[in-house]
């Protein structure tokens, strides 16, 4: 890189954020040491940083029997970056400063059948600008959105691939409607990959460069780290294993194997229908809304529920074997609101016992329901701070 | 004066860690406990350097003369840089089978310059292999003459799970005693140049993406159905490791009972058992078993799959069986991965009656992105140019070239 002057200070200025972030407030001598540059770089880097308000003096520390040290602190408190999840009927918002500290979180409805891509981004500008409102803060902060949505997306353009659960949302380039609502950067990504996301940046998957993450809800669909970075494949669509082939017993002829997609088998709607087959006509007060309350009835010893559940583990088991033969990751997460019952894996930890080989481990998602927004923040944190770095901007 | 204190000698694997992390350089033993002046410090220095600073060093010579735009590398094989330089080095790419042991000598344009093969059916231990490397090797420089001087780089590829940062062969059932083995450092300290090793799926992935189907592919993946399957896999146009090295081992993969078929007929097993070749064979003996008519039962996988592409109903079933099981392997994976393109490789793999069944069988899934299946036009040399693109990657990382 040839040396222009803004470009090298540019670079000097990332590495001293990245060595404040990560280490906490440092001196300048620490700087120095960590960084490998000189003293005057950066006392020059360090200025121009303080003048954009990403750095502030915190005072002096203790003296060690020299001059005191003079302790820098990164501001996280610059700007704030939002992560927004489209749920099945449901907005979910964070607010995260600079550090990924929550700031505030939200919860919008969403009417599926009426909502319009230009309303649902209409909506989201809405309210991310009210919960600038309700923190009192300019809407200039705000240095980035990262959306997550339940579809394949094609990231560098911000357009929508293919969404099963709203066809007309299919083609639309909801990057282009969001960017309306926002003078900040603004990116659409697919919200399971976003989980995975999340789950490296600050759940069970941290330090884990080759993992997959799978979420099973509504939907089924994986999330897949290779090497520290996400795969999205040559079409956006790795991880698409809703789609898996999978045999369907069937009760009445147990000798013929139907297939099925995995979705329809293992995600929520498909086992509550199997469960009301299964217990139709049976005596039966068992209250039962959710798949999650199948499998705690399960737990809880009722014999129909368990059957259900060693069959889904059975296919769930089979299909991280797939993964674990295909990627060699070093661990499997499972998500959503049916894959994080404790039972289920459970389960398949069982069957994975059994195999001739040695398999993969396999674990809980730490983040619960919030993975995909903290996947959000921390993929628009970086992007978010190296756009206040940019020469431009600093020469203020 | 400079006191030069000295250690013991440095075996070459070590040496070359050492280059890696640091500039320093351990100076061999004979120059212990004696007083050098400068001069003659940095004449010793020159004479004990490592083997292959000599060879770079018309290379290095070189570099005024590589324009500068070619200083701007793109990924993993298509550099002008070398091409400008071409004629001043050479490389090894090996290909140790489970029974055979190829060797080919190119330049650094990637011309091949001679070919060497060697039956190891009844000396495959390690020390044996290296052996006959070693005099391969010899052999291939002689009748191209070419100097030993100027290779560079030898990269090696294994039938079986290789740990290439380790440049160890962890484990193989094609070659009896190999387990860890240190291919790397006795590849290095036998022909003195440095080593890179692989497993050779990854190597025919290797090839393909160079000068194969698979060219600028960047997601793609290269099935080797033989004796075994495996899978050699490019995602954003890397391969996958995976963290113990077995990325691709799909030949454990569970394949469950056909669809449509009573369960019996369409046992499940794993899907080596069914399409490797040995499944194949086994599938066609079950068939000659169920009818009364006599059959020829020594068959290989492609003269069944030519007999059912002829009309002969029998084979006929082995191989919708077989597409049938190729195809939801491919389908699985390409879910999975989401890659643009299947190569298919190896003596099973190769068959053409089976890649027009298998993407007759695909057609009627519904994806949200379909993968292309095309057989390999490398054949039999994919792991041995994915070998030299290897031992090109070696010699261009070594002497500083990539950026």
């Amino acid at each position: 890189m040839i040396g222009r002057p803004p470009l090298i200070r540019q670079r000097n200025a990332q590495i001293l954020l990245r060595l404040l972030r990560e280490t906490g407030p440092c001196s300048k001598a620490d700087l120095v040491r960590a960084s490998g540059l000189s003293a005057p770089s950066v006392t020059n880097v360090v200025a121009h940083l303080a003048s954009a308000g990403l750095v502030e003096p915190l005072g002096e520390g203790d003296s060690t029997g020299g001059r005191p040290p003079d302790i820098m602190r990164f501001r996280a408190e610059r700007g704030c970056v939002a992560g927004v999840e489209i749920g099945p009927d449901s907005i979910h918002f964070l607010l995260a400063d600079l550090n990924g500290r929550e700031l505030r979180r939200s919860k919008t409805a969403l009417e599926k059948r009426s909502s319009t891509p230009p309303e649902v981004c209409a909506q989201i500008g809405k309210e991310i600008r009210e919960l600038l409102r309700k923190l009192k803060l300019p809407e200039d902060r705000l240095l980035g959105v990262v959306v997550g949505v339940p579809a394949i997306v094609n990231v560098d353009e911000g357009i929508v691939v293919a969404f099963s659960a709203l066809k007309h949302w299919n083609h639309v380039n909801l990057g282009a409607l969001l960017a309306g609502e926002f003078k900040s950067d603004v990116r659409v990504e697919n919200d399971t990959n976003l989980a995975a996301q999340g789950e490296y940046y600050r759940g069970a998957a941290q330090g884990e460069k080759n993992f997959v993450f799978i979420t099973i809800g509504e939907g089924v669909g994986a999330g897949i780290f290779v090497g520290g970075t996400l795969h999205r494949g040559s079409q956006w669509s790795a991880g698409e294993i809703g789609y898996l082939r999978v045999p369907n017993i069937s009760r009445e002829h147990p000798t013929i194997h139907r297939y099925g997609k995995l979705e329809k088998v293992l995600g929520a709607s498909g086992i509550l229908k199997s469960w009301r087959a299964s217990s139709h006509g049976s005596r039966t007060n068992l209250k039962v809304h959710r798949a999650a309350d199948v499998f705690d009835l399960a737990a809880a010893g009722n014999a129909q529920a368990r059957r259900l559940l060693e069959q889904r583990a059975t296919i769930l088991a089979d299909v991280v074997v797939d993964l674990a033969l295909i990627l060699n990751p070093s661990v499997i997460l499972l998500g959503g609101e049916v894959g994080n019952h404790p039972f289920l894996l459970q389960g398949v930890e069982n069957l994975l016992k059994g195999s001739e080989f040695a398999v993969v481990r396999v674990g809980l998602g730490a983040l619960g329901s919030s993975a995909v927004l903290w996947g959000a923040i921390c993929s628009a944190l970086d992007p978010a701070i190296v756009g206040l770095l940019q020469p431009s901007k600093l020469a203020g | 004066m400079t006191n030069i204190a000295t250690l013991i000698p440095v075996p070459l694997e070590t040496q070359q860690q050492r280059l890696k992390q640091t500039s320093a350089r351990k100076i061999p033993h004979q120059l212990r406990d004696r007083d050098l002046h400068p001069s003659e410090l940095t004449r010793r220095r020159q004479e004990f350097a490592p083997p292959w600073s000599s060879a770079a060093a018309p290379l290095l010579a070189g570099r005024d003369l590589v324009p500068k735009k070619s200083r701007d590398r793109s990924r993993a094989g298509r550099s002008d840089s070398l091409r400008v330089a071409a004629g001043l080095g050479h490389v090894i790419g090996v290909d140790i089978g489970g029974t055979n042991l190829r060797i080919a000598l190119s330049d650094t344009h990637g011309t091949v310059l001679g070919k060497w093969c060697t039956s190891i059916e009844k000396t495959s231990s390690p020390a044996l292999v290296i052996e006959q490397i070693r005099e391969g090797t010899r052999n291939l420089l002689e009748q191209a003459f070419v100097s030993r001087r100027s290779l560079l780089a030898v990269a090696a590829g294994a039938p079986g799970v290789t740990d290439g940062d380790a440049g160890v062969v962890v484990a193989t059932s094609y070659l009896k005693g190999w387990r860890d083995v240190p291919l790397r450092s006795m590849l290095e300290s036998a022909l003195r140049i440095p080593a890179a090793v692989e497993n050779d799926v990854r190597l025919a992935a290797i090839g393909e993406n160079w000068t194969g189907a698979a060219r600028g592919i960047r997601n793609f993946v290269f099935l080797a159905i033989g004796t075994g399957i495996a899978a050699g896999i490019f995602a954003n146009g890397k391969l996958i490791h995976g963290t113990d090295w077995t990325a691709g081992e799909i030949g454990y993969m569970h394949v469950p009972g056909t669809p449509e078929q009573v369960a019996k007929q369409g046992e499940p097993g794993s899907l080596e058992s069914i399409i490797g070749g040995e499944g194949i064979r086994q599938q066609w003996l079950r068939c000659c078993d169920s009818t009364e008519v006599p059959q020829a039962r020594d068959l290989t996988a492609t003269e069944i799959f030519e007999r059912a592409r002829a009309g002969d109903a029998l084979a006929e079933t082995v191989l919708k069986r077989s597409a049938q099981v190729l195809a939801y392997a491919v389908y699985n994976i390409s879910l999975v991965l989401n890659c643009a393109l299947f190569v298919l490789g190896g003596g099973v793999g190769l068959s053409a009656p089976l890649l027009d069944a298998t993407r007759h069988v695909l057609e009627q899934y519904n994806a949200p992105a379909r993968s292309k299946l095309i057989t390999s036009n490398l054949g039999q040399d994919a792991q041995l140019i994915g070998a030299i693109r290897l031992a090109l990657n070696k010699a261009e990382s070594r002497i500083g070239l990539k950026t």
